[in-house]
């Protein structure tokens, strides 16, 4: 119920209507159907919602070291172009040591690994089986 | 030998396709009951087998340490979302996971060494014997071979049952739902037909499955023991789901099981698989649903319900020539509370199924064992599959039960009656008590021809009733003993030629005097 609730909610606003107006309904909504209780689960997943879609918009690359990102920074640019990133994305950058080198790109649930902790887990998947 | 492993690893690290590809990737937005919420993956199949991985932060020592890789079958595609169910350790899950599509169908692994193995529902080994090497996938689910694959079913399955294969006959490639209230004899009867298979000829032996949907360990454990002792584990194959696994893996028992029949099918082998039982199966498909918040219809059944099992049990077929003749035999059962076949899952079963074997609680009560009613019992199809000498023996025997069905309620009040209908009566009461018979004891098809010949000549009408089943032992035992060639050629030609008719009318006279 909720979610349905906090998509329709979500919609009306992206269809324009303001966010006061829309909060305003929810509430007088709700507490027309004796569902005031709903109201602090339904926003609370409309900012899920809203978080996963601002995280699926916003483009991550994680690298072994500092060092890395430096070297391999047109590898990465190349990377995130394959992943349909615009000039206007947000690129977060993060140090992930496990990687043991190369990179790793995210953007609107797609992924480009290359780092060397993929290719290791291969090769001991190869030689192991 | 270190030069040879590091040859093999500079040959491994040459050949590794290391080309990075985009992949597309879900992540775990809410988990629970078994069930996952994934954003993202939007080109995921219905069915898809999807990859759990928590790599992301792990170091590359333990990734490499962790044994088991965590797989999740897509069953609900949403707008924005797919939701999953999880096959395995569903306490691994955490939200922010991520998620790998696989681009594979569910399927098993299935090879030859399955046969006298028992597996979960994934196909892996539960018998603490090696693991099965797979030489093909096979989907577990798929569509069912079309009507021009098809051809009639023309070939007996024998259940060892004299009831059965006497009166509701069971072909080869047919599906006969097997009904009854709780400890009727279901599952005996099940058990005995998979018994009965080491009866017939290697070389058309079909191959056994005993899918067991949420039973108790102990319940599959005494099963597996009853068929090895029996000497019928060797070609039977036992798909162990109990009580206390996830709905998801009770719910895909019943499909691996096909997966595995289909398997040998193709092959032009003939398989019975027996399904026990659905109910339970269709309870975990509820239970399943309504965590995936699929919309409940009748007694909170989602509603392809019905769909679930035609869908199951039309995968039962028997092959054309062309692609080999295969068979797939299925025998359904159904648990009924209080004897109430118009239930939702029964009547849809029924409706299904060609035929249903009917046990009855007040029957087995009162000592007639299988507790089968023959009345409302039916084969649709079987018949034209009975062999030659059973269809000619069988004939007699049905109508002598239907009247002797019509006038049992007479006897209630009637305390005169004729002479005529007094020998129905005690005829009736002879076949009734030549139809019982113990548990885990088949009896093949060629005595029970034997056997029931010899009630119809009125063997059994010399001796009291409680006595019949003796004599028919007796008689039986004479025949094995002294004129083993009626046995032989019944056996082989599946007919009762004129020549076998006057050697069994012989035996019965021989018999009859010893008995003097």
């Amino acid at each position: 119920m909720k979610t349905q609730y906090a998509q329709a909610f979500l919609e009306m606003i992206q269809e324009g209507m303001s966010v006061e107006t829309a909060l305003t309904g929810l509430r007088t909504a709700l507490a027309k159907k004796n569902y005031s209780k709903l109201l602090v689960p339904i926003l609370l997943e409309v900012q899920r919602v809203l978080e996963a879609q601002k995280d699926a918009k916003q483009a991550r690359v994680a690298t072994a070291s500092t060092t890395d990102a430096k070297v391999l920074k047109a590898k990465i640019t190349e990377a995130l172009k394959t992943l349909g990133i615009e000039k206007s994305t947000v690129v977060k950058e993060v140090v992930d040591e496990t990687l043991v080198g190369g990179f790793v790109a995210t953007f609107d649930y797609k992924e480009y690994d290359q780092s060397y902790k993929r290719t290791l887990k291969s090769l001991f998947e190869s030689i192991t089986k | 030998m270190s030069t040879e492993i590091i040859e093999r690893i500079k040959k491994e690290i040459a050949s590794l396709d290391n080309a990075v590809t985009t992949t597309e990737i879900g992540v775990v937005s809410a988990a629970s009951d078994g069930i996952a919420a994934i954003d993202g993956l939007r080109s995921a199949q219905m069915m898809e087998m999807v990859l759990f991985s928590a790599d992301e932060g792990a170091s590359l020592e333990s990734l490499l340490a962790a044994s088991d890789a965590l797989y999740g079958l897509v069953l609900n595609l949403e707008e924005d979302s797919v939701k999953v169910v999880i096959l395995g350790d569903a306490s691994k899950v955490f939200e922010g996971m991520k998620v790998y599509r696989t681009k594979k169908l569910l399927s098993i692994p299935v090879s030859e060494d399955i046969t006298g193995r028992v597996v979960n529902a994934l196909g892996e080994a539960i018998d603490g014997k090696a693991p099965i090497v797979g030489k093909r996938d096979m989907p577990i689910e798929r569509v069912a071979y079309g009507v021009m694959d098809r051809s009639g079913v023309n070939e007996p399955i024998h259940t060892g049952i004299k009831a059965i294969d006497s009166m509701i006959p069971i072909g080869r490639g047919q599906r006969e739902l097997i009904i009854g209230d709780r400890q009727t004899g279901k599952t005996s009867i099940a058990i005995d037909t998979i018994i009965n298979q080491k009866y017939e000829p290697a070389a058309t032996r079909p191959l056994c499955i005993y899918v067991a949907i949420g039973q108790k360990r102990s319940k599959t454990a005494s099963i597996m023991q009853k068929l090895q002792d029996a000497g019928a584990m060797e070609y039977t194959t036992i798909v162990a789901t109990s009580a206390s696994e996830a709905s998801p893996l009770l719910f895909l028992a019943p499909f691996a099981g096909m997966a595995i029949g289909e398997y040998f099918m193709e092959q032009g082998k003939d398989v019975l698989i027996i399904l026990d039982d659905l109910s339970k199966h269709a309870n975990a498909y509820r239970q399943m649903s309504l965590l995936l918040r699929r919309p409940p219809g009748r007694e909170a059944y989602p509603g392809d319900i019905f769909y679930l099992h035609s869908r199951l049990l039309e995968r039962s077929a028997k092959l054309s020539k062309e692609l080999g003749g295969g068979s797939i035999t299925a025998l359904p059962i159904i648990e009924t509370q209080e004897g109430d076949v118009s239930a939702y899952i029964p009547t849809n079963v029924i409706s299904i199924t060609d035929g249903q074997i009917f046990l009855e609680t007040d029957l087995f009560n009162k000592g007639i064992r299988p507790a089968l009613n023959v009345g409302i019992s039916v084969s649709r199809v079987g018949s034209s599959a009975q062999t030659k000498a059973m269809k000619k023996v069988a004939g007699k025997i049905r109508l002598e039960l239907a009247q002797f069905r019509e006038l049992e309620a007479f006897m209630q009040f009637a305390s005169d009656l004729d002479e005529e209908t007094k020998g129905r009566i005690e005829s009736g009461r002879r076949y009734v008590e030549l139809l019982k018979q113990p548990q885990n004891n088949p009896m093949p098809f060629y005595k029970q021809v034997v056997s029931i010949y010899a009630a119809n000549a009125g063997m059994y009408g010399v001796v009291p009733v409680a006595d019949v089943r003796k004599t028919e032992d007796s008689f039986l035992s004479f025949i094995e003993r002294d004129r083993k060639d009626i046995f032989d050629t019944i056996e082989t030609g599946r007919e009762l030629t004129d020549e076998v008719v006057a050697k069994i009318n012989k035996a019965i006279e021989d018999f009859k005097q010893t008995l003097a």
